[in-house]
């Protein structure tokens, strides 16, 4: 029996709305026949992959695949490289041109009688989180188990809203958390929800209307739209995804109105806790009927039905909790462990001691490659910090608070490579993604400019990356005495490694083409990098221009393909 | 600035695989510990080691003078000089 699947196909709400997109509304009986003419078009017992940019017609193929007996597999990026990463983990790929292209053809065949409603235990997704190696890691979670959590949170959050509160997402249905509340919880509570993510706030103003809900992250909380302040109210305003700090929590509190209700949970357990800073370290409330406890070493672990039945799951958060008001305060990660030259280092405790550092706003501590012997750090400086920097270079700057480190921690535990930015790279999620803050060191000490803005063309493989140049930079030293220029080489290795951290693509390039410099490049310009990946052909065009659009440079790299990829290779026949 | 003292700076640079430093950076005269250029402890193990293959000098840890000779570039290159002249 399945709450979603019982209300998408019950005659009684076929006149209901489902899902808006600009000023249309479709009901649940347009998105069920959709939803009956795809079924009609996939097969039984595969690995179907989707990632849509559209909610609407990722929920359409989300349904089909189980009612059609298949898994659903859902990557967290369409970046060429992640597809190949977990590449032969699927057997057909879904996007919004195909499963559009499925439909019109669904029109012009007799519609088959299509399979029944599935057991909801039986219809299963598969995400991937990125394992604390860094290689995609899938989680394997059932509609049932989703369905159990928002039987559980529906109670609580409900209420809450009028009968109409449509629901506004900033967060992707790639993720479980914009999964359960942007696909499934709609159906199930019977409310509207929005078929694009809101990518920025801007797009929220125009869409928002009094009571509704809505569905961001923490690091979109952080960064408020100054009009929000006069906007209509949302009646709920959720966050998950990462920790939202105190004063993010105020300032949202004050400029919608609401104070945000936090989640805390992951991809493997779903929902744990919920809980609204109305002061600094407010404790979680476990949600109802999920059981708490803590291992040896203090870390949580639970037991509700929608996480792993009636058998506890450990988690690596440490907690401290408060069995008479039934509530826990979270102490930060415990695992996080890498060996380096034998010895067992934890990344926590490096953070944890940077932080105090009076020159360190924040940090995180990784090993840049696998079999790296060195400890790295990629550090945000205050502006005591900065001022350091400017004064040591990077270098002696990365010594001296090694130097001030080794007063807590091992040898083993110092770190010897530093990168300094002015924000740590996050993903939509708000969360810091291990690739982003390994592709700093991609360059070896050969620094890569920071990027200030960052626009990606989600039609193609395209992107506009801002960079920040500044005269420090090893790149500029040399040439020329006192008219310092951006060499020609440095142009092409940046583009390919740009191309590498935004497309996953080859790093190595083979070959150069259609090479042209119209203007040198200075410390002082503001420059755009364009870069457009033709994978399939393994070719990168880039394009350095200015503010003012001037060109500065162009040209086409074609990329060199490893040739001991298999997985590689299996991947594009199948797609 | 003597070729070896360039020589030096290049050798400590690849030894101890150090990013974001290049020769020029590095002044002859600087200490080369703490808060001249911020070697460690650990550096010094690994930059002893390395000395002692490429120049084949003796390094007794328990010699009173072997600060005197990691003080810099400069002292470590005049110190090599000694080593080989001798």
């Amino acid at each position: 029996m399945s709450v979603f699947f019982t209300n998408l196909g019950n005659p009684q709400n076929a006149h209901t709305g489902l899902c808006f997109e600009n000023d249309t509304t479709l009901s649940v009986g347009a998105i069920n026949a959709d939803i009956d003419r795809l079924t009609t078009q996939l097969d039984a017992g595969k690995r179907i992959s989707i990632y849509c940019q559209s909610t609407r017609l990722f929920m359409i193929a989300l349904a089909a695949v189980w009612r059609a007996g298949s898994t659903a597999i859902l990557p967290a990026t369409d970046k060429s490289g992640y597809l190949d990463e977990i590449g032969q983990q699927f057997d057909t790929h879904l996007d919004d041109a195909r499963i559009q292209q499925l439909l019109i053809a669904a029109n012009t065949k007799p519609v088959p009688t299509t399979p029944g409603i599935p057991p909801a235990t039986s219809c299963q997704a598969i995400f991937f989180t990125s394992g604390s190696s860094g290689t995609p890691k899938p989680v394997i979670k059932t509609l049932a188990q989703i369905e159990d959590e928002i039987t559980i949170q529906s109670p609580l959050w409900r209420p809450l809203m009028g009968d109409d509160a449509r629901i506004i997402g900033l967060v992707s249905h790639q993720h479980i958390y914009g999964l359960i509340f942007r696909v499934i919880w709609p159906v199930m509570t019977k409310q509207i929800t929005c078929a694009q993510q809101a990518q920025f706030w801007d797009m929220v103003l125009g869409e928002m209307q009094t009571g509704d809900m809505l569905v961001a992250s923490p690091a979109q909380l952080k960064n408020l739209h100054p009009d929000l302040a006069t906007a209509p109210r949302p009646a709920l305003v959720l966050s998950s995804g990462g920790p939202l700090d105190f004063a993010a929590a105020q300032s949202a509190t004050a400029m919608l109105g609401v104070c945000p209700t936090e989640i805390y949970g992951s991809t493997e357990t779903g929902g744990i806790a919920w809980r609204q800073q109305h002061q600094e370290n407010a404790p979680w409330h476990p949600l109802p009927q999920l059981e708490t406890g803590l291992n040896d070493v203090g870390c949580l672990r639970v037991r509700a039905p929608h996480i792993a039945g009636t058998d506890w799951y450990q988690t690596e958060d440490r907690a401290m909790l408060d069995r008479e008001k039934n509530c826990f305060v979270l102490k930060g990660r415990a695992d996080r462990v890498v060996k380096i030259g034998g010895k067992r280092v934890s990344l926590g405790a490096v953070e944890e001691h940077l932080r105090r550092n009076e020159l360190i706003e924040d940090a995180v501590a990784l090993l840049a490659r696998e079999d790296d012997p060195r400890l790295a750090v990629v550090a945000v400086l205050t502006p005591d910090g900065k001022a350091e920097l400017e004064k040591r270079g990077r270098f002696r700057m990365g010594r001296l608070l090694r130097r001030e480190l080794s007063k807590f921690e091992e040898d083993a535990a110092l770190p010897q490579r530093w990168r300094f930015v002015d924000r740590l790279p996050t993903d939509s999620q708000g969360k810091k993604p291990l690739h982003l803050l390994r592709a700093l060191f991609d360059d070896n000490g050969n620094a890569l400019p920071e990027v200030t803005e960052h626009v990606r063309n989600h039609e193609r493989d395209a992107v506009s990356l801002t960079l920040k140049l500044d005269g420090d930079m090893t790149c500029f030293k040399g040439h020329f005495p006192g008219q310092p220029i951006l060499p020609g080489v440095i142009q092409l290795h940046w583009a390919a490694l740009f191309g590498a951290s935004v497309f996953g693509s080859s790093r190595n390039v083979a070959e150069v083409s259609q090479l042209k410099f119209r203007k040198p490049i200075t410390p002082s310009d503001v420059i755009r990098l364009e870069l457009d990946l033709d994978a399939s052909a393994h070719r990168l065009k880039f394009s350095y221009r200015s503010d003012q659009d001037d060109l500065h440079s162009s040209g086409t790299l074609k990329l060199r393909v490893p040739q001991d990829d298999g997985a590689k290779d299996e991947g594009e026949k199948i797609a | 600035m003597t070729s070896l003292e360039t020589e030096l700076k290049a050798f400590i640079i690849e030894t101890l695989n150090l990013e974001d430093v290049q020769v020029d950076d590095i002044d002859s005269t600087e200490a080369l510990f703490v808060d001249g250029l911020g070697l460690d402890s650990i550096d010094a193990l690994e930059l002893g080691v390395a000395l002692q293959k490429k120049y084949d000098v003796r390094i007794d840890a328990k010699d009173e003078n072997v600060k005197t000779h990691f003080a810099s570039v400069r002292n470590l290159a005049t110190f090599i000089q000694s080593e080989k002249g001798a």
